[in-house]
């Protein structure tokens, strides 16, 4: 067991080195450092911007927003997929309206939300919409294999449904609804950054991002992406540990 | 309970090909088949829980509703991990019967251990915690659904009679699946023996409980034969 852990480490570190190995190498073939920087100046850069105050403020916002759509989503998705899981006709309707959301291409949320809300609050909206399908997929299979190990138990004794919700449904569903959060949250963060740096919302990543763009600065942009990469490992590791919490909970 | 022409099909496969018998009341009945002779198929059209063709007690399959009284001991005791041992029998149980888990759980040797999780208690504790939750539940009839098949020899031995002992406080009516001929012929009052969704057999066994689980039965030669008759 602890000599897989440290092989998996291994290829893990051995995978990141990769990644380096390649940026080196592009480096070295572009040859242009305008175009794509070195690592060690990228990651200069990206220590200059923790001695940062707007870079922080910026920072903030971003989680902020991420936070608040992940929130949102998270009680909607579980919510309905709950009700899903309970009543075959509120699983009948959500069944169109999830595919509609999964297939309506991200930008198109932006767009028609920039028209019709502020810069700062449109990424909130494209974030939620996207996570929405999302949670409640995985909520709903988390409630599903719920049901099909103790489906047989609560029809047969007829348990009531808030009871079957309250102490078999949610925390049941828990211990892999937690697992599976990080990638969403982390996929959340992804998609308030795009969202933010189309709508150019004011002291955010995304805000950070274009103004980096537009003054041509690429160890800047590469080290706010580096940061953000970052941010959404540090938000997946919380929700695993968050799982494994649960999952000993349970044992 | 008069089960009258019972079919169930599973698209072209008939699970239960006409099946009439009479569940005794207050008795316990067991049904013998090997796997796929729709033994648990039955179970759930008693139950209510599938629709059917034909009668149970002059009520039409079609008109199938859930048995509201009805207690179910499955193969696996079908706890929850997250909830103890006490609040698993709550979850199941109206609150008028919420007084007497204590009682019943010292009746099951399991006192003391009250607020332990499925996780912290062994495989026949926690059958034993099945076995109370379908005791305590306020039921005309008992299903169970091969509650034994997968435990050990001396485990077996003790559910079952545990399972005997309570029967005989209860005299409740119960049906009781399984395919290990032992088990019918020492937790049964009649056996069915279904082959291919038919009755094939029906066979009384009234002596008195408990049953010595080391000697064979009369009865059991002739089970024996009509499982295996026809059969390579």
């Amino acid at each position: 067991m602890k000599g897989n852990r440290r092989k998996n480490l291994l290829f893990s570190v051995f995978a990141v080195a990769v990644l380096w190995l390649a940026w080196v190498l592009a480096y070295f073939a572009v040859g242009n450092d305008y175009l794509l920087p070195s690592f060690s100046e990228t990651m200069r850069t990206a220590g200059g911007l923790l001695a940062e105050r707007t870079f922080w403020n910026s920072f903030l916002n971003t989680l902020l927003r991420t936070l608040l759509s992940f929130a949102v989503s998270l009680a909607a998705g579980v919510g309905f997929a709950l009700l899903a899981r309970l009543f075959a006709s509120v699983r009948a309707f959500f069944a169109p309206v999830i595919s509609l959301l999964r297939t309506v291409p991200t930008m198109a949320f932006i767009l028609v939300l920039l028209l019709w809300t502020s810069p700062s609050f449109a990424p909130i909206i494209v974030t939620l919409l996207v996570l929405f399908p999302a949670v409640y997929a995985m909520a709903l299979s988390a409630f599903d294999e719920t049901y099909s190990e103790f489906g047989p138990l609560v029809l047969s004794y007829g348990v009531s449904k808030p009871r079957q919700a309250l102490k078999m449904y949610l925390p049941l569903g828990a211990s892999s609804l937690l697992s599976q959060s990080g990638s969403v949250l982390s996929m959340g963060l992804k998609i308030t950054v795009s969202g933010e740096v189309l709508s150019s919302a004011y002291r955010s990543l995304g805000w950070l991002m274009q103004n980096a763009k537009m003054n041509i600065d690429m160890p800047r942009l590469l080290a706010l992406t580096l940061v953000t990469v970052l941010a959404g490992f540090v938000l997946e590791g919380i929700c695993a540990l968050a799982a494994k919490g649960a999952r000993r909970r349970l044992s | 309970m008069i089960l009258s022409g019972i079919t169930k099909k599973y698209g072209e496969t008939k699970a239960l090909d006409g099946v009439t018998c009479e569940i005794a009341e207050g008795k316990i009945t067991a049904v013998l088949g090997e796997s796929g002779a729709g033994k648990s198929t039955l179970l759930s059209v008693i139950s209510g829980l599938i629709s059917y063709e034909g009668e149970i007690d002059g009520v039409s399959g079609a008109h199938v509703r859930r048995r509201e009284r009805c207690a179910y001991l499955f193969q696996d005791p079908k706890l929850l991990p997250n909830l103890t041992v006490e609040e698993n029998l709550r979850f199941v149980l109206p609150k008028e019967r919420w007084n007497a888990i204590g009682a019943m759980l010292a009746r099951v040797k399991l006192d003391g251990k009250e607020m332990r999780r499925p996780g912290a208690l062994s495989g026949g504790e926690r059958q034993r915690v099945a076995i109370a939750r379908a005791f305590l539940f306020p039921h005309e009839l008992l299903l169970m659904d091969e509650p034994f098949s997968s435990l050990d020899l001396a485990l077996k031995k003790s559910l079952i009679e545990l399972v005997q002992s309570l029967w005989e406080e209860q005299k409740n009516t119960v049906v009781f699946v399984t395919h290990d001929v032992r088990e019918a012929s020492l937790l049964s009052h009649r056996a069915l023996v279904l082959k291919r969704g038919k009755i094939v057999l029906s066979l009384a066994a009234e002596r008195p409980f408990p049953r010595d689980f080391f000697t064979s039965s009369p009865e059991e030669e002739r089970l024996v034969r009509a499982l295996t008759e026809g059969e390579e």
